[in-house]
């Protein structure tokens, strides 16, 4: 961890240093014309309002950082932190986004079979019948749910995969 | 006995097949999900969200009903059975439940849990059919400066109540004002902060950073920590349901955690962990076993276990009766409400009079059936620990993000879902609670519409929100409240400042 992370200070700095990203770009990125009513209260008020209770608060959440650090003393761990695995969260992340981002490319179906198996096989699910017992027929009843029961319009891909969705569709009997 | 007709309509409409069948599903997955450590009944009430939009309003709040008094209670059986609460709320179960479980009285524990939240739910239910149409009829007199207060108290107490985090809830809150902000504004329909990307014209769905801080946060926090429960060996996972004589025993506890839950259930943020926390804080006080809290005292069971259950009725009026919801579980029940066209307010009680006392019934019934649903699961409990949990969290990040992807039918909100998951990890890494942030998404639209046609209304002139003897009136408590809720605080550094000066003048002076 670095000395940041270890005082406490990254997280109120992240915090601020956002805000203070998102008040520039009411200010100077195109939304200058906010104010229409220039005696009134604009567009740009209330979120104005509460850039500049992120800051403050942000600012005030460093201070009270700052001082609990110099109180524990340096190398002294922050109470109640847990031993994180980061190369765990990393894939963890990771496959989560792969899985938002392949949903689009090769549809639902295919993406949710895809995703399961990686997870599954991650999380540490080795022998091939409990595998794919579970991937394919949870990506199948997911479907059915989704589908048949809820009428959700999940995207079906692009290109072939979208032939092949409708295919697959077509064969469970769910298009 | 306008109110008592209404309910036995109500009742009526809810011993419909459908009705009923959802209810108990409701309960069902409510308790499980409350029971499975990694889960919470939270998660389950996004996640089933998407399901509750081809079913009619009135079979959609039954549903969520059903999970939300079903769900507060599960988590007491992983409290008392493996010593991990299942939901936050479940937390001071552990200190005495537990306790008993290990000197192998875990099914009367269970017993008592079951039994003591079942009745803290049904006073709190009760409370909220007779408190809510008054009250609806009180708030009919609310204008939009009104409105405003109330939201502004709402956001206050979200805060205030957070005593000892008091400073990185207030940064989760107005990161979650910020959110809410985002998109087109409520009267000129101009963007702010949508970073030229137009999909965020129409704002970020309260429901999305909802699944994704709750859920996707947590599968994130379950993925990168490697937490292992299991059962004490030959350990009992009935449940044995306390005989009269006991409960009379538990009759002072069980009365004042009722009474504890119900007020603190009414308060916008507070909820069943605050309720919970409190009660058993106060059972400790009076009781006569006080001192023996913490080492398997049935006082120390009951007192918790009421109080959480008994803060579902009560933390549901001011939806029904303003549409504000006070906590993630009922933002839900706003969510689903509002997918099917209906805004939840005073007007509802003249409008949908059938929808409001389906929902009353619904907890009532709810609340009863939850024992036999609790007996249940308590039972397969051992059954359910043995499902890996990497199956499990798999399938939750697929009904994630679909249920993202179904709020609107956009991808964009299946990304944003993931970026909020990600926020909600890093978050509770900090230890910022979360649960601020999503009342101030929430919140922070209705407080910004109510804000700005006051403005409109009333010439631009701040001070009638105080002028205003009702805007006034609520104002002066969130200002209260936050006094209250500073005052240790303050006092404590009087105090600091007064022992420097006598020991600066001490010893030195003469």
């Amino acid at each position: 961890m670095t000395a940041l992370g270890r005082s406490g200070l990254l997280g109120p700095l992240a915090t601020v240093v956002t805000a203070f990203v998102a008040l520039a770009f009411l200010h100077v990125g195109g939304d200058t014309a906010l104010v229409v009513d220039e005696e009134g209260f604009g567009p740009d008020t209330w979120p104005r309002i509460m850039l500049y209770g992120v800051i403050a608060s942000g600012v005030l959440w460093g201070v009270t950082r700052w001082r609990q650090a110099r109180g524990r003393g340096a190398g002294e761990r922050e109470e109640g932190m847990t031993e994180i695995d980061t190369l765990r969260l990393g894939i963890g992340v990771l496959t989560i986004a792969g899985y938002g981002a392949a949903m689009v490319y090769i549809g639902f179906a295919f993406a949710t079979l895809l995703f399961l198996t990686v997870w599954f096989v991650l999380g540490g699910v080795r022998r091939a019948l409990p595998l794919m017992a579970n991937s394919v027929l949870g990506t199948l009843a997911l479907l059915y749910l989704f589908l048949s029961v809820a009428y959700l319009p999940l995207p079906r891909g692009v290109g072939a995969m979208d032939t092949l969705t409708v295919n697959l569709y077509r064969l469970l009997g769910i298009f | 006995m306008d109110v008592l007709a209404n309910l036995m309509a109500g009742m009526s409409h809810l011993f419909g097949i459908t009705a009923i069948l959802l209810l108990i599903g409701g309960i069902c997955i409510g308790v499980v999900a409350g029971a499975l450590p990694g889960i919470s009944f939270v998660n389950a009430m996004a996640l089933a969200l998407p399901f509750t939009y081809v079913m009619e309003p009135a079979h959609a709040m039954v549903f969520l009903s059903g999970l939300y008094c079903g769900g507060v209670f599960g988590g007491s059986i992983s409290s008392i059975l493996i010593n991990i609460p299942g939901s936050p709320g479940s937390l001071p179960a552990t200190w005495d439940g537990y306790p008993m479980t290990r000197r192998g009285e875990s099914a009367r524990a269970l017993g008592i849990a079951i039994t003591c939240s079942a009745i803290g739910g049904l006073a709190s239910a009760m409370m909220m059919i007779f408190v809510s149409p008054p009250f609806a009829g009180f708030a009919l007199r609310f204008g939009q400066p009104e409105f405003f207060a109330a939201t502004v108290l709402g956001l206050v107490s979200v805060v205030a109540i957070a005593k000892g985090n008091m400073v990185p809830s207030m940064v989760s809150l107005f990161v979650g004002l910020t959110v809410g902000s985002v998109g087109l504004d409520p009267l000129y329909a101009i963007p702010r902060l949508t970073f030229g990307w137009e999909v965020l014209d129409n704002g970020v769905s309260f429901v999305v950073v909802l699944i994704g801080m709750f859920a996707i946060g947590e599968v994130l926090s379950s993925a990168s920590e490697r937490r292992r429960q299991s059962l004490l060996p030959g350990m009992e996972t009935r449940a044995r349901l306390p005989g009269f004589a006991d409960l009379y025993r538990l009759k002072g506890a069980i009365a004042r955690s009722t009474g504890v839950g119900c007020a603190i259930g009414a308060i916008p943020g507070a909820g069943a962990i605050i309720g919970a926390i409190i009660s058993y804080g106060v059972e400790k006080q009076v009781s006569r076993r006080g001192h023996e809290f913490g080492s398997g005292v049935e006082e120390g069971l009951a007192a918790p276990e009421t109080a959480k259950n008994a803060t579902t009725g009560t933390a549901t009026i001011p939806l029904l009766t303003l549409g504000i919801p006070g906590s993630a579980a009922t933002a839900i029940m706003l969510a689903a409400l509002m997918l099917h066209g209906i805004n939840p307010g005073p007007m509802l009680f003249i409008t949908g009079v059938d929808l409001v006392y389906t929902v009353f019934a619904a907890y009532l019934v709810a609340n009863l059936l939850m024992i036999a649903v609790g007996m249940l699961v308590a039972r397969a409990f051992a059954l359910l620990m043995k499902i890996p949990s990497v199956l499990l969290f798999g399938f939750i990040v697929v009904l994630c993000l679909v249920g993202a992807f179904g709020v609107r039918n956009n991808m964009a909100d299946v990304y944003i879902c993931i970026g909020f998951g990600i926020l909600g990890y890093v978050l509770r890494r900090f230890h910022v609670p979360s649960a601020p942030l999503i009342l101030g998404v929430i919140l922070g639209p209705l407080a910004e519409r109510y804000f700005l046609t006051s403005m409109i209304s009333y010439d631009n002139q701040i001070s009638i929100f105080f002028t205003r003897p009702l805007s006034g009136s609520i104002m002066a408590l969130a200002f209260a409240f936050l006094i209250w809720s500073l005052w240790p605080g303050i006092r404590q550094r009087f105090a600091r400042r007064n022992a420097r000066s006598a020991g600066a003048g001490g010893p030195g002076d003469g």
